[in-house]
């Protein structure tokens, strides 16, 4: 069972569309009442896509509760309040909103298995996490050439966070890092 | 001669409420400007929706509608249903209301006969969102009339250009089906009557008056710095700035129509008059259609002069902007359909016309069960180039920084027929009369990014063909 947070995000169906292409076990569920619904569906993965403006506080709320009992996937804005639950500090980002960049990722990592380690990625946002102040939690597995970050994983738990969109058009990978997620088991 | 027959009629109407019927005549004689002349005498509602297929040849289908069976409005009331003189409030659930409608007209569909055989033709305004989950939107930014008006046509008359023929047709009740396609019969006969009389020879003088209402530069720019400061803080990725022009306007549409369809043919042409207005556009885009259980959506990243066309393709802002829209039409689309059917159809395609040009690209996928026209419309409104991105957040911020209201813009203005299919152009380079005032409404959509210069253009280009036809409008155009 895979549960996806709306947290009224505006690419929230592409990442179900997405989802469901690998798993029709899946269900979108609202921010307010995803604590509930989490707490009954017990999901195997859930993924916190990218929210409208800001990281919402019920994402980063869920990011704790869940850290132990399901694969946790965090995109752009739902990646910045994975990473906030766990301290981390969040300014805003510097460039343009919309960037297609190419990403430097750690394909060892299990969510980018099968990839080449440079990557072409699209992201929509105007804040960004502070690396100087990262938490020691955080493993950096991805990055763009000048440093800033776009994917993490939790030492501990299977936490990934992504700051770009891998249910973009601008990232033609993405549909395999979804795969990729999908298919974790229950190594950490 | 009578399509299809009462045997074939009988034969496909199993399921189905109403069956449509056809009687087929030349179109060798008569136009469709002629037609709607004499059927603006007949009704004080009516349509005409038209169309040219890319840049250089009309689409193969005129349709023609008057005397609706009866309309539905959305209003801060509730939701209003009109049938002759009879009114009623039906609820607040817009969404409800037609679907109950539309369930009593359930149709076959038949190889032979043009794609549209009935339905509600009519639009859904900007401030239509407000009444979807979670968009309670100021008062400003709703529509100045209705949020949405469809009305019921059981009657069309289309022009097949390409075989050049008209097909009168009108749908029959499928309870008492001997009786009730005799009267059809007769009720085609007697549209044909009216086709072939004489048309209209009425004049339709308009005087275009004062300028009530002006863009200027310097009031888009401060608006617009505004809102990209307002942006850089806030997380909006995309927003759309609107501009409007009023002016004193007595007479019809009818002759700025004419104009519009000659000095900018468009994908989607539509003039209509709905309640109290009179709508003419000259759409570049489908906003949203289901053709046979399949739901598009598009994507344009707005409108350019046309001679700037070449430098839209090479400018990276742009090219992000747009795939911006595709990653929100992607999604919309992704709401209603079947997994492992949304595809992108077609991708940064050139949508070029006389005045303005735009990319576009077209998202698709196969409804969901249980799904229908409806939702699909629901999943895309408003249109994300008019609202912006994220469309909730970027509505708010422009109805704070904009001082009028949106109107029809960026909502969609089509038909939803019988069959289940629908087809909704998005409501751009659109001209509205009521109560002796024309309004032309224009947006751009912009980044943070985004250069002044250029979406000033754009506000312009969107508006200039409406602008040019309105000043001729005046003219004898008869004698053309």
């Amino acid at each position: 069972m895979v549960v996806i947070v709306d947290n009224s995000s505006c690419f929230a169906y592409s990442l179900y569309q997405l989802v469901g292409e690998a798993e029709a076990n899946v269900a979108v569920v609202g921010a307010n009442e995803a604590i509930g619904c989490i707490d009954r569906l017990e999901p195997t993965h859930i993924f916190i896509p990218h929210s409208s403006v800001e990281p919402s506080i019920v994402s980063a709320e869920i990011a704790k509760r869940y850290e132990s009992k399901a694969k946790i996937l965090g995109i752009g804005l739902g990646c910045l309040a994975v990473c906030h639950a766990y301290g981390a500090s969040i300014i805003s980002a510097k460039g343009p909103t919309s960037q297609r960049a190419e990403i430097h990722i750690a394909n060892a990592s299990p969510i980018f298995k099968g990839l080449a380690p440079l990557i072409q990625a699209g992201f929509y946002h105007t804040k960004e996490i502070d690396r100087i102040a990262l938490p020691e939690a955080f493993h950096v597995i991805a990055e763009t050439a000048s440093g800033s970050l776009m994917g993490l994983k939790h030492k501990d738990y299977p936490t990934f966070g992504l700051m770009f969109q891998p249910e973009s058009i601008l990232t033609p990978n993405g549909r395999q890092i979804i795969r990729n997620f999908l298919a974790l088991g229950d190594e950490k | 001669m009578i399509k299809p027959t009462l045997e074939e009629a009988k034969k496909h109407s199993q399921g189905c409420t109403v069956v449509p019927i056809a009687l087929e005549i030349l179109a060798d004689q008569k136009t469709p400007i002629e037609i709607l002349r004499n059927i603006r005498s007949q009704s004080n509602e009516w349509f005409l929706l038209e169309s040219v297929n890319g840049s250089d040849s009309w689409g193969r289908y005129t349709f023609l509608g008057y005397k609706p069976l009866l309309s539905i409005y959305g209003d801060s009331d509730g939701i209003h249903k009109r049938n002759g003189i009879n009114e009623s409030i039906v609820g607040s659930d817009a969404l409800i209301a037609v679907r109950e409608v539309l369930s009593m007209y359930k149709s076959p569909r038949f190889p032979y006969l043009p794609p549209f055989t009935g339905g509600f033709v009519g639009y859904f305004a900007y401030g239509f969102a407000s009444r979807l989950a979670s968009w309670e939107l100021p008062a400003a930014q709703e529509s100045c009339e209705c949020d949405f008006r469809l009305l019921l046509f059981d009657k069309v008359i289309a022009f097949d250009h390409f075989k050049q023929k008209i097909f009168i047709i009108t749908n029959i009740p499928t309870e008492n089906i001997d009786i009730s396609y005799v009267k059809g019969v007769t009720e085609l006969k007697d549209i044909e009557k009216m086709i072939l009389s004489p048309a209209n020879s009425q004049e339709d003088p308009s005087i275009c008056g004062n300028i009530k209402k002006q863009p200027t530069y310097e009031g888009f720019a401060e608006k617009a710095l505004k809102a990209k400061k307002e942006m850089e803080n806030s997380g909006i990725l995309s927003a759309s700035l609107s501009s409007c022009t009023a002016l004193d306007f007595h007479g019809s549409l009818l002759n700025t129509y004419r104009l519009l369809r000659t000095i900018n043919p468009s994908p989607y042409m539509a003039y209509m008059k709905l309640g109290g207005m009179e709508i003419a556009c000259s759409s570049p885009q489908t906003l949203v259609s289901v053709r046979n259980g399949k739901a598009s959506c598009s994507a344009i990243a707005g409108s350019f002069p046309s001679d700037s066309a070449q430098q839209l393709k090479i400018n990276e802002n742009e090219l992000l902007k747009h795939d911006l829209f595709v990653d929100i039409a992607l999604s919309d689309i992704g709401k209603i359909s079947s997994f492992g059917t949304v595809e992108i159809s077609s991708y940064r395609e050139e949508n070029i016309s006389a005045y303005a040009s735009c990319l576009s690209s077209m998202i698709a996928g196969e409804l969901k069960e249980g799904f229908d026209a409806l939702d699909a419309i629901a999943a895309v409104l408003p249109a994300a180039p008019y609202s912006g991105v994220p469309r909730l957040e970027a509505s708010r911020l422009m109805c704070e920084i904009e001082e009028s209201s949106r109107s029809l813009l960026g909502g969609c203005l089509g038909y939803i027929d019988f069959t289940g299919n629908m087809d909704m152009c998005i409501s751009t380079r659109i001209a509205s009369l009521r109560e002796d005032t024309v309004y032309v409404q224009a947006a751009c959509a912009f980044t943070a990014e985004s250069d002044l210069s250029g979406a000033w253009a754009e506000l312009n280009a969107e508006s200039k063909a409406l602008l040019e036809a309105l000043a001729q409008s005046e003219e004898d155009l008869w004698l053309l």
